[in-house]
């Protein structure tokens, strides 16, 4: 039975913004016990039809044509005090930043408890407190009567994430809406949340309307999919038939955009090392008050690995497991407590500051957010400039070279004047590449360089990359928690797991068998995996 | 630059408090033409209202023109508003830059000599230091200079501290950079939109500072202030409200316009905002 119905819904956006709609013309049904998957790019409209469902679109945004037919009401068409009764209630939804979504202030279980005295009406404390005890079971809480006690930020990502899905659940909800949901989660985490919210929809007979951009999530979930782009449905229908068979350009762009599905790499042989690292340790130790016991986190137990000139080298492991610190380490922005770094077989924590300057020269980074790595009152191409222009080479010489750059990017010489927060967050990563390669350097460190972005625009940015290396004879140490980009652009995978190493092997290796267990639950936690393998088996043109 | 000038000219309070801000600088320019002689000269009968033949906002207790004073006045006001700011800013973001940027003892030990100006209350210390170094028009602006630099201090500390986190940073010192030039180029400007709001608003306290210790006699006994015109009519204020109303409107009329201007530059020197 259908449970949701959109029909040709239309949400104007106000003048001035790059399109006149938001979405126009979608329609779609949820059936009960189904789960819908919207997919597409950032910008494709995809929350704002989440938002328009609850009632939540932003000021100057609305529905301007259309109805949104939930349980023989019209969602579009409720009066403020109407749409208070179904949020939270029939309809609940989850957010993409558990940590955002949640009250820092408040222990999660009385936010959970307030989500159930909201729609229940006064009930006795202790019933209260063991209906949200039963919840966190429901959810795969460890202790529920002690985490309920706990505050946000005592909580993993994961964790917190389940408590939003508990408090979605609290009610019984018929629609469960998931804007998101395990995005700025890592593949693991991902996975076990992605299980979470299948199975939950099975037990409590939910409908759930799943928006993502991986369209590795919706191979593993989807019952139907529906393809979004600017605003537009570009297809839908049954998930098998949706991904099996794409009759549209579009769907099967989105299909071959996700990573490690290609050939695997060719290792070269070895050569001297032009970085190496030996015994590497690092702790964290944070004093948390004047007596309390100080916090201790390992981030570096006795690394070692090595860099050959050309090499690729891919870090994975979840977060927390170490693998941003090694970076910083590398390149001395963080002092480790011991161990050895070596370039061309220089100690790089004996260099003094002049030294200093030629290795960071020689070994650039690129960051994971896109969003805080430019100077946000810096045009674009002056941030270029500066790197080259601290060693001595004129303005004339580094804006021509800046230009250069930003052309080589795909951006253009125009992208130059222009400020960060003009361009997107695929476009700021391909300035933040130009920045570090106008220095010419040997090493290139990219830490979790495309996790902010769409699968798609990841595609593009990894084939860059790729293109730039082989052009440059770079070196590159690939920081990400995702093993499809792993395999996409490494020769050599290192797994980090709590500071330590789990296993470092050649990717083709280390793909097809795996060592330790933790690199096997990695490998099972990517999404789509199964549906990809069965897809490359079929001789679909990858 | 050009498109933070735009963005300045556009915005309502930035216009409106830099027109205010302009007419109280002509007032300062022309004084001398306009009333040549000295403000405190007797041009009258004391005490005659507004309108009055000869006095154009009326004569205080002894006799003085108030147009006279409030012009003069504000050739007092406005050097010293903003001679203390420039030097509060000078020692309070020199100090907070220092401590936000470089390591933690150096850190502490500001925070510590911040402390020390912070727990002694501001108006207490400049009349103190008035008292001790006799009032002229420079040892006012050093005193209101002196007690006004801790809050710049910590404001510059405490941004310089979180944009020196952020990544651009981190990749200008893998760029190269040296730390002065990080420092200068890219935590300040950065760092510097509400160092200048709440400079803006030291302005308008500094005036205020000057006229309560000209309202307690601690004023440069060669100047004519707001705040000296203020303490003299106080006394007679039910007979002659004119003698405190003027140089008081005079004052809360800066005072607006330089905090409508901050606000107005906060807006303009954000590229987000000025470019869109």
């Amino acid at each position: 039975m259908t449970l949701l119905s959109v029909q040709n819904l239309s949400i104007v956006l106000p003048v001035g913004a790059d399109r006149s709609h938001a979405v126009s013309n979608v329609s779609f049904d949820v059936d009960e016990n189904q789960i819908v998957c919207l997919v597409g790019e950032s910008g494709s409209g995809k929350s704002m039809i989440a938002h328009a469902l609850l009632g939540l679109l932003p000021a100057g945004i609305e529905v301007d044509a259309g109805a949104l037919m939930f349980q023989g009401m019209d969602l579009a068409r409720l009066t403020p005090a109407q749409k208070r009764a179904v949020r939270g209630d029939r309809i609940s939804m989850i957010f993409q930043e558990p940590l955002t979504a949640l009250n820092p202030l408040k222990r999660v279980g009385e936010q959970v408890a307030e989500a159930v005295r909201i729609h229940a009406g006064p009930m006795p404390a202790k019933a209260v407190v063991a209906k949200v005890e039963e919840l966190f079971e429901q959810v795969g809480l460890p202790d529920p009567p002690r985490l309920r006690r706990a505050y946000p930020f005592q909580l993993s990502g994961g964790q917190r994430q389940r408590v939003m899905i508990a408090m979605a659940l609290c009610n019984n909800p018929k629609l469960l809406i998931a804007d998101e949901p395990t995005t700025a989660l890592d593949v693991t985490t991902q996975r076990q949340i992605l299980d979470l919210i299948k199975s939950l929809q099975k037990t409590h007979d939910m409908g759930v309307l799943f928006i993502t951009h991986d369209i590795g999530v919706v191979a593993d979930i989807a019952d139907k999919v529906v393809v979004l782009q600017k605003g537009g449905i570009v297809e839908s229908g049954e998930a098998k038939t949706v991904l099996t068979q794409p009759t549209q350009p579009y769907t099967r762009m989105l299909l071959d955009a996700v990573p490690g599905r290609g050939a695997f790499r060719k290792v070269g042989r070895s050569t001297t090392p032009v970085l190496e690292v030996r015994g590497l340790q690092k702790r964290f130790v944070t004093r948390q008050g004047l007596f309390a016991k100080p916090r201790e986190v390992v981030a570096a137990r006795d690394v070692s690995c090595q860099l050959a000139p050309g090499d690729t080298l891919a870090v994975v492991g979840e977060s927390g497991s170490g693998k941003s610190t090694l970076a910083r380490i590398l390149l001395r922005l963080v002092e480790p407590d011991a161990g050895e770094i070596l370039w061309h077989g220089a100690s790089v924590r004996d260099m003094n500051r002049k030294d200093l300057r030629n290795f960071r020269r020689k070994v650039q980074i690129v960051f994971q957010d896109p969003y805080s790595s430019l100077d946000p009152r810096l045009k674009v191409g002056e941030s270029i400039c500066r790197g080259p222009m601290a060693f001595g080479t004129s303005r004339i010489e580094a804006k021509r070279l800046a230009d250069r750059w930003l052309e080589r990017v795909g951006l253009g010489p125009q992208a130059f004047d222009r400020f960060p927060h003009e361009f997107s967050g695929g476009q700021r990563q391909r300035i933040c590449i130009a920045r570090a390669l106008a220095l010419q350097p040997e090493i290139l460190i990219a830490d979790e360089a495309v996790s902010a972005l769409d699968v798609s625009i990841q595609a593009q940015v990894l084939d860059l990359l790729n293109d730039l290396k082989v052009e440059m004879g770079l070196a590159m140490i690939f920081i990400t928690h995702d093993l499809r980009v792993a395999r996409e652009i490494a020769d050599r995978v290192l797994v980090m797991r709590q500071g330590q190493i789990e296993e470092e092997r050649p990717t083709e290796e280390l793909f097809e068998s795996p060592r330790s267990d933790y690199t096997k639950r990695l490998l099972d936690a990517v999404p789509g995996r199964s549906f990809f393998a069965a897809r490359a088996g079929l001789g679909v043109p990858a | 630059m050009n498109d933070s000038l735009r963005t300045f000219l556009r915005h309502p309070a930035g216009t409106v408090g830099l027109a205010i801000l302009a007419v109280v600088c002509v007032a300062a320019a022309l004084a001398p033409i306009l009333y040549p002689g000295s403000p405190w000269d007797m041009v009258g009968a004391p005490l005659r209202g507004p309108g009055t033949l000869g006095s154009f906002l009326g004569t205080d207790t002894m006799g003085r023109d108030i147009a006279s004073g409030v012009m003069h006045g504000a050739r007092v006001s406005l050097m010293i508003g903003i001679a203390s700011t420039l030097a509060a800013l000078l020692v309070g973001v020199t100090l907070g830059a220092i401590a936000g940027f470089a390591g933690e003892t150096i850190d502490l030990l500001i925070v510590r000599f911040i402390e020390i100006f912070q727990t002694i209350p501001n108006f207490v210390l400049a009349i103190l230091l008035v008292a001790i170094l006799t009032p002229s028009i420079w040892t006012i602006i050093l005193a209101i200079g002196l007690v006004s630099w801790p809050p710049l201090a910590r404001l510059t500390r405490i941004q310089v501290k979180s944009i020196a986190a952020r990544e651009f940073v981190q990749a200008a010192r893998c760029q190269g950079q040296g730390s002065l030039s990080i420092l200068l180029r890219h935590v300040i400007p950065n760092a510097i939109s509400p160092i200048i709001v709440t400079g803006s608003m030291t302005v308008a306290s500094a005036i205020l500072i000057e006229a309560a210790l000209s309202f307690m006699g601690l004023g440069d006994p060669n100047y004519m202030s707001w705040g000296y015109m203020i303490g003299a009519g106080r006394t007679v204020i039910r007979q002659a409200w004119w003698a405190s109303v003027f140089p008081g409107l005079a004052i809360l009329l800066t005072a607006v316009a330089i905090n409508l201007i901050g606000e107005a530059l906060n807006d303009a020197l954000n590229p987000k905002i000025s470019r869109s």
